[in-house]
């Protein structure tokens, strides 16, 4: 599943020794910025709740807020227990586990100013790396793009970003080549990441053609750099100037930045098969085909991830690869 | 329209991204935050003079590019809509100067707030929110002023207070209850109800340079007192102006939502958004 931030996102950490007072949350090793996955699976649970969408299973058209239902004995019961519960674990006991799994968002693409070009979206051998194992993990096929860490320093054909084969990144400056694969490659994630819609048509060309594959090391430097960092003040009201002490600063994954998460699913963890309800079927396997089916279709394209919702941050648009 | 950086040293960049830069004539596929943030530098000995580039006046950016940065924003507000949330909308223009985010980081040390990867000025839904917040403030402590007698400052005190720890107060404006202003903005322990996203500009971006002209420099820096004798230092520093920006609020809750809109609305014509709003900067022409 890849997420897009369509506004910055803090997915905070609370509070680090450094020089921002609420920092992003990072990967202990790698210092990778990353979304973890409790908070990305809490979110989600709150948007398939708000949005409620209609989702067709086995022939029956339910929505997850829905009691489940089951037949004994040629009579329809109702349990005090909806399917969303069910399928993400109850809220507030300890009943059964939830039959979704997600990892940790990962860092796939980041987006950096360019001099030229507007903004590049960065990425590392590591990181494609990384990247092409999991998702051959779940099964998924991509093409081989042989060794990453041949790609270092290049860009797609026909870029928008070089100046006489330098690109101009924050202030540094990198001599790159255009290369064939490095155009497979954003291709591919091109067609992969961005929804179909025509509002994004602009934004999947530009993928395209304004990707940059950097050192590993390089990478690292610019998502420990570049994220954005806001100053916040409070306003007195009395004397309409900045309250004294009411100045802070906070970290956020910038717009565009695009993470991915893999998400497992399993058959429905509770006791009797009458709690299934819908989702009852022969074989285990099946039953988690369904719950993949539930998450599917009832997923909301928008959710919110992280601090400051009210002042309109951490939008993020899901899309299942 | 034809830029130049004038980066007259280059001890402020690395070597090889200065020679591009001092090469370089800036046009609408750059980004603007580069040209902005590299003033220009007079004197080669300290102190050096920081002083804008005139020029930049006239940067203007691609049409196409605002056009779709637009079109993603209206198709997710659309989304939203779809997944539970009601959404008001509208766009206003300011017609004379606006300017946010001016004590920001900047080397001239007068800053504009630039979108963080797009380089284009916008107006933060933090400021759009707390711009609603002071107003509704304001609004709400000329009628406890009026009811219990006091001083202006301290029902504004008392009013503000109040709001920020959710205390319930029995005034009404409109149709607007106290409560009602406290579900909107929320609390430290009650998330607020509606939703202040980031107001982009729809329309061409119209830069402007403008210049504030402090009598007193050293009494502002603290070193005498303010006397006739001390030089004005005239400080220039970049405003928008004549732009259209688009707004936008959501919420689960559709009252909240209309009356945020409408003091929203207030806020921007008779208040201001921004820096120097006593001088008239950030207003919006509703």
């Amino acid at each position: 599943m890849f997420i897009i931030a369509e506004t910055p996102v803090h997915a905070g950490s609370g509070s680090e020794l450094g020089l921002v007072d609420l920092p992003i949350q990072r990967e202990r090793h790698t210092d990778f910025p990353k979304i973890e996955a409790s908070g990305l699976k809490g979110c989600i649970k709150e948007a398939f709740g708000i949005a409620n969408k209609e989702i067709e299973l086995n022939a029956k058209k339910i929505r997850p807020k829905d009691k489940i239902k089951y037949i004994k004995d040629n009579a329809e019961t109702e349990l005090n227990k909806d399917y969303l519960s069910l399928v993400f674990g109850p809220e507030d006991s300890d009943e059964h586990a939830s039959a979704i799994t997600f990892t940790d968002a990962r860092i796939l693409l980041f987006p950096v100013k360019s001099l030229k070009g507007i903004f590049a979206w960065i990425t590392c051998p590591m990181v494609l790396e990384r990247f092409s194992k999991e998702i051959k993990m779940a099964g998924i096929n991509s093409s081989n793009f042989g060794n990453f860490y041949t790609l270092q320093n290049t860009t797609p054909r026909q870029s928008n970003l070089a100046i006489e084969s330098k690109i101009i990144l924050e202030e540094f400056t990198f001599e790159v080549n255009e290369n064939d694969i490095t155009s497979g490659i954003a291709e591919w994630f091109a067609n992969r990441i961005f929804p179909s819609d025509n509002a994004y048509n602009y934004w999947r060309e530009k993928l395209k053609s304004d990707l940059v594959i950097l050192s590993d090391d390089d990478f690292k430097q610019f998502v420990k750099t570049s994220t954005e960092v806001i100053t916040r003040t409070r306003i007195d009201d009395k004397t309409g100037t900045v309250a004294s002490g009411a100045l802070w600063t906070e970290e956020y994954l910038p717009q565009d930045t695009i993470l991915y998460s893999l998400v497992m699913f399993t058959e429905p963890k509770v006791k009797s098969d009458e709690q299934k309800g819908i989702f009852k079927s022969v074989t285990p396997q099946e039953e988690a085909e369904l719950v993949a089916k539930f998450f599917k279709d009832g997923l909301p394209e928008i959710v919110q991830i992280g601090g400051n919702q009210t002042i309109g941050k951490g939008f993020v648009r899901l899309k299942i690869l | 329209m034809s830029i130049r950086f004038h980066v007259s040293k280059n001890k402020y960049f690395p070597r090889d991204t200065f020679s591009i830069l001092s090469a370089q004539s800036i046009g609408p596929d750059n980004n603007f935050y580069f040209l902005f943030n590299s003033p220009i530098v007079l004197g080669e000995i300290l102190p050096e003079r920081i002083v804008i580039n005139k020029e930049i006046e006239k940067f203007k950016w691609e049409r196409n590019f605002l056009e779709n940065i637009q079109k993603r924003r209206e198709n997710l507000i659309n989304l939203l809509k779809n997944n539970g949330f009601n959404v008001k909308n509208f766009q206003s223009i300011c017609p004379w100067h606006l300017i946010i985010g001016l004590g920001g980081v900047h080397p001239q040390e007068t800053s504009m707030t630039l979108h963080h990867i797009y380089g284009i000025p916008y107006i933060p839904g933090s400021a759009v929110k707390g711009v609603t917040k002071h107003w509704a403030v304001l609004k709400f402590a000329e009628q406890k002023m009026n009811k219990d007698n006091k001083s202006f400052e301290d029902a504004v005190e008392q009013i503000s207070s109040d709001l920020e720890k959710g205390n319930e107060l029995d005034l009404e404006i409109g149709n607007i209850k106290f409560g009602e202003l406290i579900k909107i903005f929320g609390t430290q322990k009650h998330q607020g109800k509606v939703y202040f996203i980031d107001a982009y500009p729809v329309s061409d971006i119209n830069l402007k340079i403008d210049i504030m002209n402090p009598h007193y420099p050293d009494y502002y820096s603290g070193k005498q007192p303010p006397a006739d004798w001390q030089n004005p230092k005239p400080v220039e520093f970049l405003t928008v102006e004549k732009t259209t920006f688009r707004f936008y609020l959501i919420s689960q809750d559709n009252s909240l939502l209309q009356k945020s809109e409408v003091l929203l609305k207030e806020a921007l014509e008779k208040f201001g958004i921004g820096a120097k709003t006593s001088l008239g900067y950030g207003i919006f022409k509703i």
